[in-house]
Formats: C-alpha cells, sequence, structure tokens
C-alpha cells in the first residue's frame, strides 16, 4: 500500500483491481478518481500544456488495458506515472518529428509557463516556479515527482528508468540550483 | 540559503510534508525542524513548489471511466468469493455472459448460411453436370462437360433425361442459354449449327482428358490456343441445337 493514495479503511488498489477483474466497474471509478488528479498535475509539471486530460485519459485506457501485466511490483500510482511519462514522451517526439524542431532537452521550461505565470497570485510562488523551471527537464522531472508528487526514490526510479541512487543525486542537485536561482 | 548538515532529515523532508511518515518520525522531524533554521526553510520551499503545482486542469472522472475497456474475465468471478463480490459484479457478469452467448449464435448462424450457400452451389453445378453428361449427345465419352457460366435458373432441363437419354434445353436450345452441354468447345468448329457468336468458350472440363481421341484432343487443343486470356465476365451461355450435335460422336 502507497502512502497517500487511500485512507485507512478504503480499498487498497490492489482490492479495486481485483474488484474491477470481476466486472465491478465503480471499482474502475474509485481507481480513477484517486489518481486521475496526481496524473494532471504529474503531466502539467512535465510541461503538457495541451489535453492534459486527454492524456490522463490515455493513461488510464492503456493501463486498463494491460492490468494483467501489472504485477504489483510497484505501486499502481508509480505504474500509471510511468505509462504518462512514456505517453508524454512519445507526444513530444511525434511533435519534434512535425516541427523538425530542436531536441527534448532544449526544450526547457523556462517560457513554458510565461502563459500562467499571471495566475500565479502570489509572487513568492510565481519565482519558485520559474526556480523549478529553469532545471534541466531530467532534474526537473525528478524534483516534481518528489515534491509535487511525494514519490520515494525507488518509485522515482521506477517511473524515469533509472536508479534510486541516481534520483537521490538528482533530487539533491535539483534543490540545490532551486536555491540557488532563489537566492539570485 | 543554507542546507542542513543532516542528509538523512533532508531526504525525509519531502514526506514530512507530504505527511507519509510514521507518527514517532513525524514528531522526530517536527522537533529538528522548529530548532534548524536551514530545513525550516526547505519545509516552507517545498510548500511553495506543492502550492504552485496546482495548475492541472479538473479531469473528468466519468468520462474517463467510460473509455475503459470493459472487464470480460468471467473465469475469475468463479474464483472469488460470493460474498466478497461486489452487488455490481454479478450484474455486469450476467451481461457479459449476454453478450458472449448472443456472439456464438451469431458466428453459429453466419456458418449455417454460409454452409447452406456452398452447398446449394454444390447441388446445382452436380446436376448440370449430370444433365450435361446424362442427356447431351454432343458429350464425348468418359467427358463431364459443364458450363459454369449458365445462369442457374435456366439451367432446368426439361423431362427425365436419365430415361430417355437426352436432355431438351429450356428455350430451344439456342442461344438463350440453357442447360445443354458443349462438347468440349470442339465440337463448335465442326458442328455447323452452333451460335458462333459466342467466341468465348463456355466450358469446363472436369475429367477424362484421358478418354479423348486423338482427333478430338487435337481439336481441343487447337480451340484453347485461340483462347486468349481468361474472361474477366462471366461468359454466356452456348446452346446446341440437337440436331446438330448427333453426328458428332
Amino acid at each position: 500500500m502507497i502512502p497517500g493514495t487511500q485512507s485507512s479503511g478504503e480499498d487498497t488498489d490492489q482490492q479495486l483491481i481485483e474488484r474491477w477483474r470481476a466486472g465491478d466497474s465503480r471499482a474502475a471509478t474509485k481507481i480513477v478518481s484517486r489518481h486521475a488528479d496526481a496524473l494532471a498535475r504529474f503531466a502539467s509539471s512535465s510541461g503538457e500544456r495541451e489535453e492534459i486530460e486527454e492524456l490522463v485519459q490515455d493513461t488510464f485506457v492503456r493501463a486498463f488495458g494491460s492490468l494483467d501485466s501489472f504485477r504489483g511490483d510497484s505501486s499502481l500510482r508509480t505504474w500509471l506515472f510511468t505509462i504518462e511519462r512514456r505517453l508524454m514522451l512519445d507526444r513530444r517526439r511525434a511533435e519534434m518529428r512535425q516541427r523538425t524542431m530542436v531536441p527534448i532537452e532544449s526544450m526547457d521550461a523556462a517560457t513554458e509557463y510565461d502563459a500562467l505565470d499571471g495566475l500565479l497570485a502570489d509572487e513568492t510562488e510565481n519565482r519558485v516556479r520559474k526556480a523549478v523551471d529553469s532545471l534541466s527537464p531530467k532534474q526537473r522531472e525528478i524534483f516534481l515527482l518528489r515534491v509535487e508528487q511525494g514519490l520515494s526514490y525507488r518509485e522515482i526510479a521506477a517511473v524515469v528508468g533509472s536508479t534510486e541512487g541516481a534520483a537521490r543525486v538528482h533530487y539533491h542537485n535539483a534543490m540545490r540550483a532551486v536555491k540557488e536561482f532563489l537566492d539570485d | 540559503m543554507i542546507d542542513c548538515i543532516d542528509e538523512g532529515v533532508r531526504d525525509a523532508l519531502p514526506d514530512f510534508v507530504h505527511g507519509k511518515l510514521s507518527e514517532l518520525d513525524r514528531a522526530t522531524l517536527t522537533a529538528h525542524v522548529e530548532g534548524c533554521g536551514a530545513c525550516s526553510a526547505e519545509v516552507a520551499l517545498l510548500r511553495a513548489v506543492r502550492s504552485s503545482a496546482s495548475m492541472a486542469p479538473a479531469i473528468d472522472v466519468a468520462r474517463i471511466v467510460a473509455s475503459l475497456p470493459v472487464s470480460l474475465r468471467i473465469a475469475d468471478v468463479g474464483a472469488l468469493d460470493h460474498h466478497s463480490r461486489p452487488k455490481g459484479a454479478d450484474a455486469a457478469n450476467a451481461a457479459g455472459r449476454r453478450a458472449l452467448w448472443r456472439i456464438a449464435a451469431a458466428v453459429a448462424v453466419i456458418s449455417l448460411a454460409g454452409l447452406s450457400v456452398v452447398m446449394g452451389n454444390r447441388n446445382e453445378s452436380d446436376s448440370v453436370a449430370a444433365a450435361a453428361g446424362n442427356s447431351a449427345p454432343g458429350v464425348l465419352p468418359g467427358t463431364e462437360v459443364a458450363q459454369p457460366g449458365a445462369p442457374r435458373q435456366q439451367a432446368v432441363v426439361e423431362g427425365a433425361a436419365g430415361t430417355e437419354g437426352r436432355a431438351v434445353a429450356e428455350g430451344g436450345g439456342v442461344a438463350e442459354g440453357g442447360a445443354v452441354a458443349s462438347a468440349a468447345g470442339a465440337a463448335r468448329s465442326t458442328s455447323p449449327g452452333i451460335d458462333q457468336s459466342n467466341d468465348v468458350p463456355a466450358f469446363a472440363i472436369v475429367a477424362g482428358l484421358e478418354n479423348l481421341s486423338d482427333e478430338h484432343l487435337e481439336l481441343l487443343l487447337n480451340e484453347m490456343d485461340t483462347i486468349e486470356s481468361i474472361p474477366s465476365s462471366e461468359p454466356e451461355g452456348v446452346a446446341l441445337p440437337l440436331e446438330n450435335l448427333e453426328g458428332i460422336e
């Protein structure tokens, strides 16, 4: 059981999966309700600006279509993040092919949130967001999985296809970079 | 902004912010943060990052659920404890079973329909070939000749072909195309009464080439040499006046 994914007394994700496999569609509703917002935030934090709901929907469709391959080694949320991350990478690759644009690495989000900056009423939050956006894509992804989603280093490693140690190093480097940005 | 020297504590701060620590760990960390300026500042930063990240749009859960694949793993249902099965599961599984039975019934009906069509075609072909073989005097001995292009509704043989030894084609046996067999096309070149307007040899030899005489075989080969290609359209039937066929054999 992953802390924060369900409160005590509620079915675990694994129990809900079994209920869905038995034909209980309400279990699917509970699973989607439980994880949809986190997936949307992860997509938004990763720089997705358009069709986030479609992305979340595709993530669930793909996940439910291959639930048989979910062994439960990781949490369901981690698995969902992994699927969503692959979908986002596919999207970006497709966009790159369409626009014959610069590589992903140069798609730093320094300006990606400009349109939304005005919505951030609090100046502190605005500066924090810019500090996060100044991180490299890899650092930002790991930093936000740790801070926004609360994933452990082990779960982060599973999502991004890295090691627990590497995830930890990236997180601390990112934290240091954010602090330096804010100190300037 | 300085860092706390206790990396273990710093590692745990995100979990502290997310409330994922045990009560004991939470109490310990709370005490540390209250006395550590660096950790206090970092906790404030972590909370600011979290609050600045709530830019995701609202998600329509019902729409997503409606798009999900339906679980039809009926076999798994039996393995579940009946009492622990959710109320909606029985209805969903019954619906799933009904759907499967409907699909199976549809497949069976389609298969039967296809089989009957195939059998019908085979019977008609057999009757045409049999009629031709039994009745047409122009057919060479031991050679079954059929007219694949002849319209089925016209392939009606009047009279008892088997008893009288000949079949009379409907419509007089001329160009309207009856059930009369042509003598493998070879007869056409030797029978003046045949409708020569039909240049496409409307025959099919289904057996007995070895029974042809050398003369007929040569005629057949000559006829085949004139065939340029397989006709793309269904050939018209050829009807032979019976009086002109009697001399062939």
